[in-house]
């Protein structure tokens, strides 16, 4: 019999907690550097187009799917795609739910115990009077673990969520929200504001922040067509959003059966839009541009946000002087901290209510199972950084599956389903009235979009199964489809001993 | 800034915060009381 009696607290509770499970690192590192990289401000309408064509159905999907599930008491995507259907299929494609949570949690948390280093580091001043060289040199000889700080800061780090999530989610997730999203909105209005009106020539900036906000939101109409912006634009919503992960289905199953989830949903997916889109703008590319100018922004945007980020920006803070140098990384590394643990914890949960539904474990061991469980899958990352491992492990857990899941559970719930069972139950309880062509979205454009993404990515899919370049890399690979294929076996033991014990409960079920 | 990079940029901004703080007060208020524990035991819902 489960153990799993958790609830949430409170709707604003649920909201933020939801919101924070979306908004992550890619909010304020991936999401300026994509838009600089598909043309400026014209990425800014495929990403609004992709946003409100599949981001919002899929929201809608997800908060359904899991409240639905939750009143048979599933709080984990195999059981609770397996209640819509009784396909046995659908069950081991909700396994993606935990692998995605699982792997993504395996490196998210070892990039979010850096912003926790970062936070001790501006504290106690170590990056000031260091040149732009020294802090990139302090980044590298981190990651290459020159010392023990970065295995003390994980661990602690996963301790921290393993503790957290112990408490439950009014106790613990909640409360972390509640104090979390709050304060990462006030830091990123203060960034922000700082970024904008950053004026050349003071506190050794060389342009305006406004140089950096003109060349991120000036058009590039000549992109706006090209596939690759709009793949762009999709691969976004999909990391912003959390969608495709199981982690909102999760969250959702504990949501009570009249409750409301459409406003619910609206209201945490539009937060995310505004944390990312208006102060994920705001921030990096503005200070950045400020201090190091256009053509240097752009090369070191060619390697991603992380780099600017954690090697850059505590150089850039130091030249606000002593008192705001300490503040501004207090509050950038402060604010990725809180965009990071919020979004771990909602990773955590999916599997702490898999175990606890299927197999009765206490919330606390089912805590300290996920902790150990990302310890152990998470030291290929720590080790063997440099290798590209933990690319690897976001390639595949953070972008194929995530594609890969959305697209299956929005067939699942428009056609197999049935898009007027699944409208019936994304309405019930609900605070707002649903746009009725909402329906022909989940139905017809939203698998087509996604379908479109999925085929698109196919070849580059191709290129990276048969990259045989480094051992590492094919080993991580090798881990990822046993890490799978294991998580579908106990998946498979949980449904027999369900069946056993006259527990297996779908739609299709009769009492 | 140009006019058309500055048009985008307040046009986004004001919108998304706008809808944002409009769903969120909607939220707000419009609290539910927190949860007593009433649903059925756990893995048998009451659906008949």
């Amino acid at each position: 019999m489960s153990s799993n009696k958790d609830s949430w607290g409170s709707r604003i509770g649920l909201i933020l907690a939801m919101a924070g499970n979306a908004v992550g690192l890619g909010n304020f590192l991936r999401f300026p550097v994509q838009a600089i990289q598909n043309g400026g401000g014209a990425f800014i309408i495929p990403y609004l187009a992709c946003f409100l064509l599949m981001g919002i159905p899929l929201l809608y999907v997800e908060w359904a799917t899991g409240r639905f599930g939750g009143k048979h008491g599933h709080h984990s995507t195999p059981f609770i795609l397996g209640s819509i259907s009784k396909g046995r299929i659908w069950k081991y494609v909700g396994v993606f739910g935990i692998f995605t949570n699982l792997a993504v949690a395996a490196y998210y948390c070892y990039i979010e115990s850096w912003t926790l280093s970062w936070v001790w580091h501006s504290l106690v001043g170590t990056f000031n009077g260091q040149s732009q060289d020294q802090v990139a040199t302090v980044f590298g000889n981190y990651v290459s673990l020159h010392s023990y700080e970065p295995v003390v800061f994980w661990i602690l780090c996963l301790a921290l969520n393993t503790w957290i999530l112990s408490k439950g989610l009014s106790g613990g997730v909640e409360k972390v929200a509640k104090v979390g999203m709050p304060l990462l909105i006030l830091f990123g209005v203060i960034l922000a504001i700082k970024g904008i009106t950053l004026k050349a020539g003071e506190q050794g900036a060389l342009f305006d922040g406004t140089v950096g906000l003109n060349f991120l939101w000036t058009p590039d109409f000549s992109t706006i067509w090209s596939p690759k912006v709009w793949l762009a634009a999709a691969g976004q919503i999909f990391f912003t959003l959390s969608v495709g992960m199981g982690s909102i289905q999760c969250y959702a199953s504990y949501v009570r059966k009249n409750e409301d989830i459409a406003l619910n949903a609206m209201s945490a997916g539009w937060m995310n839009e505004f944390v990312e889109v208006v102060l994920g703008s705001c921030i990096l590319i503005p200070i950045g541009i400020g201090y190091l100018g256009i053509d240097k922004i752009v090369e070191m945007t060619q390697s991603g946000g992380l780099g600017l980020g954690f090697k850059t920006l505590p150089y850039l803070f130091a030249q606000w002087g002593p008192i705001m140098s300490i503040l501004g990384g207090v509050m950038w590394f402060g604010l990725l901290f809180f965009a990071g643990i919020t979004s771990s914890l909602a990773m955590g949960t999916p599997c702490m209510g898999f175990l606890q539904d299927e197999f009765g474990w206490s919330r606390e061991k089912s805590a300290l199972a996920f902790g150990v469980c990302i310890l152990l899958l998470g030291l290929p990352t720590v080790l063997f950084f440099n290798q590209g491992v933990f690319d690897e492990y976001d390639y595949w857990a953070g972008t194929v599956s995530l594609v890969v899941f959305a697209l299956m559970e929005i067939i699942l719930f428009g056609w197999v389903w049935g898009i007027d069972k699944g409208w019936a139950e994304m309405n019930e309880g609900s605070d707002i009235k649903i746009p009725s062509i909402m329906k022909i979205l989940i139905k017809y454009i939203s698998p087509l979009l996604l379908g479109y993404v999925f085929i698109m990515s196919l070849p580059d899919i191709f290129k990276k199964v048969i990259d045989f370049s480094s051992v590492p890399l094919v080993a991580s690979r090798i881990f990822l489809i046993l890490l799978w294929l294991a998580i579908a076996f106990i998946v498979r033991k949980a449904y027999y001993k369900r069946k056993r014990e006259g527990r297996y409960i779908n739609a299709d079920s009769k009492f | 800034m140009n006019s058309t990079a500055l048009i985008i940029f307040i046009v986004t901004l004001s919108s998304v915060t706008f809808i944002t703080i409009y769903y969120f007060y909607k939220a707000f208020k419009t609290p539910i009381p927190p949860v007593d524990d009433d649903r059925p035991e756990i893995n048998k819902p009451d659906f008949t």
